[in-house]
């Protein structure tokens, strides 16, 4: 199932809300996401993951690149991942949320 | 006329003393050049002491030290002008007599590890439960935290490292707690398992602000920039596997081996051989366009860093073939394509994709780190021990032959830095400067010992002994405890930049605590044929493929060494074998303490 993605913006944060499965194929499109949610906002990006089906690690390599980049002034946090993503991501050294009051 | 002091320096000589008669000693220095220094009314003499031992003022007896054959370091100031004269201010003896070398002594590097240990301990954790989310990479010179939070994987890596060698070669339980924790805290924090590959990874580190973290996943070094290089993948593993051959642990064994994979399925060269240097972080390509003047290459320490960094190591553990065979590819790498072709005597470290030379490869460009060409020469004698082959020893015995003429300060003692390759007028020229770091000491001094150990060369001890006089004499820190990054070529400390730090992105508590575990392994086995008691720890599930400990402390020349008795909690074990070096573990159901007791099977060298 492809990667279906988009992003949303409120003040000063934004959600990167994600369905399907991000693989490698889709790592592009969620680059672009998040740079622009980067660009957009000052203090936080949400990636909610409730309808991510998988995740690859190319994936996972794209948001921890990402999160390097734009520095400790702009959190990025990661919400409502199914207990496998969120395996995934503990793999890789990474916390989910369930939720975050915004 | 009166013109003051003239022209004056103040300098160091290292030298053996020839005679001693009306206040001028002769002196001999270690290239064979007679100097003459003049003792004055208020010249100080010292014996030369350990980290943490008291300061040995022999002032009043300099007369019965200023013997023939005794070696010595004088430090004072060289007056030119028509009367040219050195006045010695300082004297350091390296013994009370001639052939006296008190870091040739049981205890002496041991004794020293301990130090350090103590106070890297204390700099992190001071004197509670060594809790890792308070780890700084950052140390000022007296052990305490900077402003600076980062947590490199690397740093911690390599002071788990040193703590795990501690404990080997002492049993303290508490140096093995730090190490074990720190282990846990990398496989927590640090670790990137990428289970689309069959890989494992390591982060660069994490950063904080003291209320966000920060994953770091590419490096943030300048040369390395924002990709991930084999260097810090190479490093993530060193204290890893060092706790590994201590307690056999299965979950490190599963993130070594999935690290070991990363270097075989993403690093390695399958068509010219080696390993490439970086990694594109996103692609994990050698070969993308982000990485710039990295991208596609090969350096020194992407192939020549795996042995003794942890590959070694991890074979020493294991027995396992596949180790041994990835360092047989690194050495024939090493021997095949770092020797100059046209005879100049410093090996070339930086090379494109098919091994042509890359001499424009940023500060390195066609340029010698007189250490690299030491640590090959000393991993390529320990190589030979179990896989000899005429090449590795041929380019280690050039090596070791060349390098006291190129690389070191035949004047004052102690290795150089950063050399030209090229000479101009017969001299290898500085780059930068003319001073002397830690680490580049540490691997002459392990080059040599391990060659006289390893082939009972007079020469290769000789170089030894000189090389740990300089190291002890001068980069001990007796005031804030410690070792110094860097001495200037006279030994005085350079406390400038980074290089006034006890911790940092360059130094942990790796190269100084590598030499206290080495130096005391071929110092006791091989040199001086002393007996070595060593400590390990193996959890009931200990993973060392067939539950076996092994316990050679190092590759050592075949049967040079046997292992004479076992203690498992304190009780007597018999079930080992003395001359494979071998333990069979019982069955446990919580971890024991294993002491094992080697002697050497050979009269003294």
């Amino acid at each position: 199932m492809k990667l279906a993605a988009y992003l949303t913006v409120h003040n000063h944060s934004a959600e990167i809300i994600l369905d399907g499965e991000l693989d490698d194929a889709s790592v592009p499109l969620l680059k672009s996401l998040l740079t622009q949610a980067c660009v957009a906002v000052s203090s936080l990006v949400v990636l909610r993951m409730r309808g991510l089906r998988a995740i690859s690690a190319a994936g996972i390599r794209c948001l921890v690149t990402t999160q390097q980049a734009i520095g400790v002034e702009l959190d990025m946090v990661f919400l409502e991942a199914n207990p496998d993503v969120a395996r995934k991501l503990s793999l890789a050294g990474i916390s989910t949320r369930e939720a975050i009051a915004l | 006329m009166n013109t003051g002091t003239g022209t004056s320096v103040s300098d160091l000589v290292l030298g053996y003393v020839e005679g001693f008669h009306d206040g001028r000693v002769q002196l001999r220095t270690i290239d064979g050049t007679p100097v003459t220094v003049h003792l004055t009314g208020t010249t100080t003499g010292q014996l030369l002491r350990n980290l943490g031992a008291p300061y040995q003022d022999v002032s009043g007896r300099l007369w019965d030290l200023l013997v023939p054959g005794q070696l010595l370091f004088s430090y004072g100031h060289c007056y030119g002008g028509d009367h040219p004269r050195i006045d010695a201010a300082q004297l350091v003896f390296v013994g009370e007599r001639p052939g006296e070398y008190p870091f040739e002594a049981s205890g002496w590097w041991v004794d020293q590890l301990v130090e350090l240990a103590r106070f890297y301990r204390r700099a992190q954790f001071g004197t509670g439960p060594a809790d890792f989310a308070a780890y700084r990479t950052e140390l000022r010179i007296g052990g305490e935290k900077t402003e600076r939070l980062v947590q490199e994987t690397d740093t911690i890596s390599r002071m788990v490292y040193g703590m795990a060698s501690a404990y080997m070669l002492t049993g303290d339980e508490d140096f093995l707690a730090v190490a074990e924790n720190g282990s846990a805290y990398l496989r927590e924090h640090m670790r990137f398992v990428d289970q689309d590959a069959g890989v494992t990874y390591w982060y660069h580190g994490v950063d904080s602000d003291g209320y966000r973290e920060r994953k770091l996943f590419s490096s943030e070094f300048s040369d390395d920039y924002r990709a991930i290089p084999a260097y810090e993948q190479i490093y993530a593993l060193v204290g890893l596997v060092q706790t590994y051959r201590v307690n056999g642990d299965p979950a490190l064994k599963a993130d070594i081996d999935g690290t070991v994979a990363l270097f075989e399925r993403f690093f390695h060269d399958p068509r010219f051989g080696g390993y490439f240097s970086h990694l594109d972080p996103e692609t994990l390509s050698p070969h993308h366009e982000s990485l710039g003047p990295n991208r596609s290459r090969k350096n020194w320490n992407s192939v020549g860093d795996h042995a003794p960094a942890y590959l070694i190591n991890l074979y020493l553990a294991t027995g396992d073939e596949r180790y041994l065979r990835m360092l047989e590819h690194t050495f024939d790498m090493i021997v095949s394509h770092f020797p100059d072709p046209d005879g100049l005597p410093f090996v070339r470290e930086r090379f494109h994709h098919d091994w042509t030379p890359d001499a424009e490869w940023g500060w390195q460009r066609d340029r010698a780190v007189v250490g690299h060409n030491l640590k090959i020469a000393w991993n390529l004698t320990r190589m030979n021990s179990v896989l000899p082959k005429f090449q590795y020893r041929q380019l280690a015995e050039r090596l070791a032959k060349i390098m006291p003429e190129v690389g070191r300060d035949r004047r004052r003692g102690g290795w150089y830095d950063l050399l030209d390759r090229q000479p101009v007028d017969g001299v290898h020229r500085f780059v930068w400067h003319d001073r002397k770091s830690w680490w580049q000491q540490e691997q002459a001094i392990l080059a040599y010992l391990a060659m006289a150990g390893h082939y009972g060369n007079d020469s290769h001890l000789r170089h030894a002994r000189e090389s740990m006089f300089f190291y002890n004499a001068y980069f001990l820190d007796h005031d804030q405890g410690g070792i110094y990054f860097t001495v200037l070529a006279n030994g005085l400390p350079f406390l400038v930049g980074n290089e006034r730090l006890k911790g940092s992105h360059a130094m942990s508590m790796y190269h100084k605590a590598e030499l206290c575990y080495l130096a005391t392994i071929y110092s006791r086995l091989l040199v001086n044929g002393e007996p070595l008691d060593l400590w390990f720890r193996p959890k009931p599930d200990a993973d060392f493929g067939d539950r076996m400990l092994r316990v050679s402390p190092d590759i050592l020349p075949r049967g040079r060494v046997r292992l004479d008795e076992v203690r498992i909690d304190g009780r007597g074990w018999q079930d080992f074998d003395p001359t494979r070096l071998t333990v069979a573990l019982p069955d446990t159901h919580e971890p024991v303490t294993v002491q094992v007791r080697l002697s050497s099977a050979e009269e003294p060298r």
